[in-house]
């Protein structure tokens, strides 16, 4: 029965690929990674959450509460929230520039505005190499979710399987299939969640508060985030809140889905219902605490959403489980494949052959989908390990052009080498710190010595007249927009 | 033009203030609300109210009175 829900959600998911199809034109750029800017507020909503909620989140946010408590827990929802606070401002302003700047990647962006190729490169070699890892990342979440619920395939295939699945997706409809299939996926996401935090209150004499009195009586370490010493949890907690509720929509798969839209209005719109869609969090804190008590010794903490499933619900539940986690997992691949290609694409190969047309730009970026995906299966089947730091370090790497960004709209004196210098330096602090003072966020310390040395280099070097000019431009179409003219509209 | 300074303020300091600032406030057990422990009841009530102060802000954003784009 598990199995026969699973494959029905599956099947449907390809049906509305095909729906997704309908005004996709596959041998633009332009459509493939933005939708042609072409989303209203349904599809911009769908395309944005589907992107944020990765097999990471259903699996990850429990299976950290379940081994750190609220150390983790916290942070984890906290920095998600204030990222949509910070999305209201930061998104329209990223659409308004890549409207100027005719941009379809996030290193279009950086690149225009500064009026550098090898800044272009950098931006987009951070994307790729950062986010591999992270394909790897939900193919192997997805085996721990067979695995678990026995379904009945082999991890092998079920990689090549989501590979595959994640492939067409992206190369039948671009981003828009993104969209369309995560109305499927989060109904799904919220249905299943929903129902195993339900049943883990159900279960537990006192409800939700008969969880929590639990806890607090015989685990009380894990229900707070330690504050005695601060070092202990609470300068990593709001460190790793700042630090990543900054760098959250810099993603680029974030940045992807805010491009798609069809106005900065839309954003802002947008915006204000993004945190309802948290909505799941409560119930996965739920049931995640009820494991911490009702479940021991688990084998793996990542394990105890689905064992808080296996053990109070009926098996057709499972399936809805393992089908929502499963397009969650093949979603954010395709999507992220989606990014990397455009990187590689846009960024790179254009920049290598100046002279190749649109349709060799698309089937490059095609053949990056594919590699960028077969590269994650493989990692993922063979040395499981050998990326796993890397991924730890992921989202401390993709986060650092924030500051190029943010200067991007507030500083016309940053200059290219400024820039360029600071995201070197700060990733490359990544790599080379070994402890971080006072327990802070070594995402956050390299941020700091990013700004500090993007500040201090854009003072030494002069400042290119273009770059003035364009942040300029920035600044007065924004002027523009706001008496009224729509002059600045014309370059979508 | 009016001035955005209102947006900003209900938009990004009062949420920003209420988890960060507010944090070795909330960060408690007792008391009890609604079920959950104080820290995550207060976490998830800022859940319902970033998404409030975020109407309140586009409401008032002098931006979105202006441009149509």
């Amino acid at each position: 029965m598990a199995l026969f829900v699973f494959a029905t959600i599956i099947l449907a998911s390809l049906g509305l690929v095909f729906l997704a199809r309908k005004g996709a034109i596959n041998d633009s750029m332009d459509d493939i990674m933005k939708a042609s800017g072409s989303f209203g507020p349904f599809l911009l909503f769908f395309v944005s959450v589907g992107e944020i909620y990765t097999i990471g989140t259903l699996l990850g946010a429990p299976g950290a509460v379940y081994s750190k408590g609220a150390n983790y827990g916290v942070w984890f929802f906290c920095y998600i929230l204030l990222a949509y606070v910070v999305g209201y401002f930061l998104n329209p302003a990223v659409w308004r520039m890549g409207q100027l700047a005719k941009a379809i990647t996030v290193a279009d962006i950086i690149g225009w505005r500064y009026n550098s190729k090898a800044l272009q490169v950098v931006v987009a070699l951070i994307g790729i190499i950062f986010f591999i890892p992270l394909i790897q990342f939900q193919i192997t979440g997805m085996g721990i979710v067979f695995f678990y619920l026995n379904l009945g395939f082999d991890f092998t295939y079920a990689a090549i399987f989501g590979a595959v699945l994640a492939f067409s997706f992206i190369a039948l409809a671009g981003i828009r299939s993104s969209a369309y299939v995560a109305v499927l996926k989060d109904v799904l996401l919220i249905l299943a969640v929903g129902l195993i935090g339900g049943a883990a209150a159900m279960n537990m004499p006192g409800g939700v508060e008969g969880i929590f009195r639990t806890v607090a009586q015989k685990m009380p370490q894990l229900l707070t985030v330690t504050m005695e010493p601060l070092t202990a949890g609470t300068t990593f907690t709001i460190s790793t809140i700042l630090f990543q509720m900054l760098g959250f929509y810099v993603s680029p798969t974030n940045l992807q889905a805010s491009m798609s839209s069809s106005s900065a209005k839309n954003l802002r719109r947008n915006s204000i219902i993004m945190p309802m869609y948290m909505i799941m969090f409560p119930f996965l804190f739920i049931a995640a605490y009820y494991a911490l008590v009702a479940i021991t010794g688990l084998e793996k903490p990542d394990y105890a959403l689905l064992a808080v499933a296996v053990k109070l619900l009926p098996n057709w539940v499972v399936g809805l489980v393992a089908g929502g986690a499963a397009l969650t997992a093949i979603l954010f691949m395709a999507v992220a494949a989606l990014s990397i290609s455009g990187l590689f694409s846009k960024n790179i190969l254009a920049l290598i052959k100046p002279d190749m047309k649109e349709a060799g730009l698309v089937w490059g970026a095609r053949a990056m989908m594919a590699l960028s995906l077969t590269a994650g299966v493989l990692l993922a089947l063979f040395s499981p390990n050998l990326v796993a730091n890397l991924l730890a370090l992921g989202y401390f790497g993709f986060t650092q052009p924030v500051v190029a960004i943010l200067f991007g709209f507030f500083w016309k004196g940053a200059t290219k080498w400024g820039v360029l210098a600071g995201l070197v330096v700060g990733v490359a602090a990544i790599f080379l710190i070994d402890t971080v003072p006072y327990a802070l966020n070594k995402g956050a310390v390299a941020l700091i010595i990013n700004l500090v040395v993007t500040v201090v280099v854009s003072l030494l070097t002069k400042q290119d007249n273009e770059v003035v000019q364009r942040f300029e431009a920035y600044r007065t179409a924004k002027l523009k927009i706001q008496s009224g003219k729509k002059e600045a509209s014309t370059t979508a | 033009m009016k001035s955005r300074i209102p947006t900003i303020l209900i938009g990004l300091v009062v949420p920003v203030s209420a988890i960060v600032v507010l944090f070795p406030f909330w960060n408690r057990v007792e008391p009890f609300v609604l079920g959950f422990s104080f820290n995550y009841f207060w976490m998830f009530l800022w859940l319902f109210l970033s998404s409030g102060c975020l109407f309140i802000a586009y409401k008032l954003d002098p931006l979105n009175d202006e441009e149509d784009w």
